[in-house]
């Protein structure tokens, strides 16, 4: 979703075809990818051609070039908190929520694990072996503070530019009591990757504030549960929901080739409701 | 962690770093409002001594065999007392030290609560505990105090007590667990345990603290032969202790708020009484501990003077710079955590400022000096600065999260941000079990009481040249 030159997310036209190529970086062909999703009462609207999006760059109206959706597969990185307010049952169900997810990858699909309490542990790297992923939950020993801004951008780092679609779920009570990094920088940061953020917290968290700032800027969504008995069904409702989005691209045009872009995403001629990130950063 | 083990590995056993293996946090209150009174649990030792007196010559063969430092029997024996006791000792004791002074008074009173007030304090001013009113001793008890107090003789009472006062620290640090109050009068502390954030238990409980403070007041010194008699707070034995405790409850997270506030009153231009009450001022601005005095449900006569994180900060800067300022040559430590609030308090400019003046010589220090300094920076939009910056403190501790996601966040070009991904997931990939990762800036908030062995070395050192 972004502009030449900008980060790993930006691929060369052709890339998209082709979705096992790694990226392609380009300076002269631009294409900006917007994960989308469109509801209707609350439910996934499929079927929809490039004909159904209008898309507006700063307010200028570009043209859609193509609308892919679930046969691009996916990354998913799962950023889950180990600190010593999820232990116990809750760490249990937990681990169960995230089974629950890999179960339901397909082949073609990547995951990744990092856990976090103040200290972040990179427990698997992006792989297809998803047997490796899930042994990899078993080793989560919860305690200490909760680095979750830093963790959540450290997930973020996970993302692969191999022409898949980027999900990071995380989970966390939303109490940052342990982070370096400045929560508005993590966001600015955010605007530059190609991460769908969606994230699971607790009703009781206090403060989830950076979660629905992250989630909002990235287009993503946040879920908040009554207990960490619902994880399972609330992850899975977030994989459903990415499955069912649309990956809308176009070639910018009369725009800018820096800074920030916002973008408006609308449907054309039918009733719905459309969730795309605010809109991206160009040429850093 | 490097740091932690540095301080501790040579005592692996010291009640420090047992406690912060713990990891959780206790916030107490000492206070003796609001609480159910329930039957005295009857300890074993109970039915042995027969009279009130009996208990306080049981007490003073502990203290006297008692070795510092050391959870031996002499400390689990009084460990096992419940408060009731403890308050009993503690009426007797001070009765003993009054007759020191004054053999023929006729009347022998309930000591008062030494009143937590002061001259320029910013914090509270707890109310008296209790108001005198008459010891009902029998003659017989009279006679009986009246020789103890001669067979110690003058001076030698406040070696007794702060003797004593070590030994119930040695129980505050070393017992597995506080017993259970049952009584409002006695050394007792409400206990807000918290766990990351959250509130996990509120209860009473004996406080050993609270014994050694009630002790400590007590102290008398005459600082020359001939000369008046002067309160605890020109004795260096009863400063030491206090800033012993304070380190250990900073180092452990087990915070006693009386403590810091009664050190504060009683030496409030002491530049090391300063420097880690600003610590603890600091480390109660931190989310944690304003997320779990803000979610505590307690009675509503227990108040925790901790304001809000702004506020909180406020004071801890005011403390700081009393602290450097009251030793302006030896405290860079001071510095580097005052120029930290202030950055915290958006002063970026200010706290860069100060923050490149320094020059610590502690390996961990430098580290806090180029992780500040820049944070401070990148505030500043100084963006090759800061990443100089970060790029020192990785020199320091090459494995350390903090700085490597910082300097992540900052590469601009491509080439640089993958080099700096790589870096910072191959750290990140290390496990947590070795001694590769270690990131000073995790132990920041105990930080300042990393040095409580050596503080309670110092006060062994200082009683045992004293004697008992």
């Amino acid at each position: 979703m972004h502009r030449a030159a900008a980060v790993a997310g930006i691929v060369a036209v052709s890339a998209i075809h082709a979705t096992a190529r790694q990226a392609t970086f380009s300076s002269k062909v631009e294409v900006v990818r917007v994960d989308v999703l469109v509801t209707d009462g609350g439910k996934p609207v499929s079927g929809l051609q490039p004909g159904d999006f209008e898309i507006r760059d700063d307010g200028v109206l570009q043209t859609v070039d193509l609308v892919a959706s679930e046969k691009i597969p996916l990354n998913v990185i799962l950023a889950l908190d180990s600190s010593g307010s999820v232990s116990g049952e809750r760490l249990d169900d937990l681990q169960k929520a995230s089974r629950a997810l890999l179960e339901r990858l397909n082949p073609r699909d990547k995951a990744a694990l990092l856990t976090f309490s103040h200290a972040i542990s990179l427990r698997m790297k992006l792989t297809s072996d998803i047997g490796r992923v899930r042994d990899a939950l078993n080793g989560a020993a919860p305690s200490g503070g909760t680095a979750l801004v830093d963790a959540t951008y450290a997930a973020m780092q996970l993302e692969a530019a191999d022409g898949g679609r980027n999900l990071l779920i995380v989970f966390s009570d939303g109490l940052d009591t342990a982070s370096w990094l400045d929560p508005e920088r993590v966001i600015a940061s955010a605007r530059r990757s190609e991460v769908v953020v969606y994230s699971a917290t607790s009703r009781e968290a206090e403060d989830s504030r950076f979660l629905e700032d992250l989630t909002e800027t990235t287009g993503g969504g946040l879920v908040k549960i009554a207990s960490t008995k619902d994880l399972s069904a609330a992850f899975l409702r977030i994989l459903d929901e990415f499955r069912n989005r649309y990956l809308v691209s176009y070639s910018p045009a009369g725009v800018s080739t820096s800074g920030w872009h916002r973008l408006q995403v609308r449907l054309k001629g039918r009733r719905g409701t459309v969730k795309a990130r605010a809109g991206y950063q160009a040429g850093s | 962690m490097r740091v932690a083990r540095t301080v501790t590995q040579q005592h692996v056993t010291s009640p420090a770093a047992r406690w912060l293996a713990i990891g959780v946090t206790l916030v107490t209150v000492s206070m003796v409002i609001g609480w159910a009174a329930r039957p005295a649990a009857q300890s074993a030792s109970v039915a042995l001594k027969t009279s009130r007196l009996d208990w306080l010559a049981a007490w003073i063969a502990a203290v006297k065999q008692h070795e510092p430092g050391t959870f031996d029997d002499a400390a689990k024996e009084i460990s096992r007392w419940g408060d009731e006791e403890l308050n009993r000792i503690w009426i007797d004791v001070s009765s003993v030290v009054t007759l020191v002074y004054e053999p023929r008074t006729p009347v022998l009173y309930v000591p008062e609560i030494r009143p937590r007030s002061g001259s320029s304090s910013s914090m509270p001013r707890p109310r008296p505990y209790t108001t005198p009113k008459p010891v009902p001793y029998t003659a017989a008890e009279r006679l009986r105090l009246r020789n103890i107090a001669m067979s110690l003789g003058e001076g030698h009472d406040s070696r007794l007590l702060k003797h004593g006062a070590l030994l119930h620290a040695d129980i505050a640090m070393f017992a597995p667990e506080e017993k259970r109050a049952t009584t409002q009068d006695g050394p007792i502390r409400y206990q807000l345990r918290t766990d990351d954030g959250r509130p996990v238990a509120f209860y009473a409980s004996v406080s050993h603290w609270e014994m050694g403070r009630r002790l400590l007041d007590r102290v008398r010194v005459r600082e020359k032969p001939g000369g008046p008699l002067r309160g605890p707070e020109h004795d260096d034995g009863v400063r030491l202790w206090h800033l012993a405790a304070m380190s250990f409850m900073i180092w452990t997270g087990a915070l006693d708020l009386v403590q810091f506030d009664t050190a504060f009153q009683m030496f409030p231009d002491d530049p090391e009484v300063l420097f880690i009450c600003a610590a603890f001022q600091e480390a109660n601005a931190g989310a944690n501990r304003q997320a779990a005095f803000r979610s505590a449900t307690v009675p509503n006569n227990i108040k925790f003077d901790v304001r809000s994180r702004a506020e909180q900060l406020i004071r801890a800067e005011q403390l700081y710079r009393r602290a450097f300022e009251a030793a302006p040559f030896a405290f860079d430590e001071a510095r580097i955590r005052y120029a930290r609030v202030v950055g915290q308090r958006g002063r970026h400019t200010t706290a860069a400022a100060e923050l490149q003046k320094l020059r610590p010589g502690e390996p961990l220090l430098e580290y806090y000096v180029a992780l500040f300094l820049g944070g401070e920076l990148e505030a500043l939009g100084r963006d090759d600065e800061a990443g100089r910056a970060f790029q020192r403190a990785l020199d320091v501790f090459p494995t350390a999260q903090s700085p490597r996601l910082a300097l992540n966040r900052l590469a601009s070009t491509g080439a640089e941000r993958a080099n700096s991904r790589a870096a910072l997931l191959a750290v990140l990939e290390q496990p947590l079990e070795t001694d590769v990762r270690d990131d000073p800036f995790w132990i920041y908030e105990s930080a300042p009481g990393r040095k409580t062995d050596l503080l309670f070395k110092r006060l062994h050192l200082l009683l045992a040249s004293e004697g008992l």
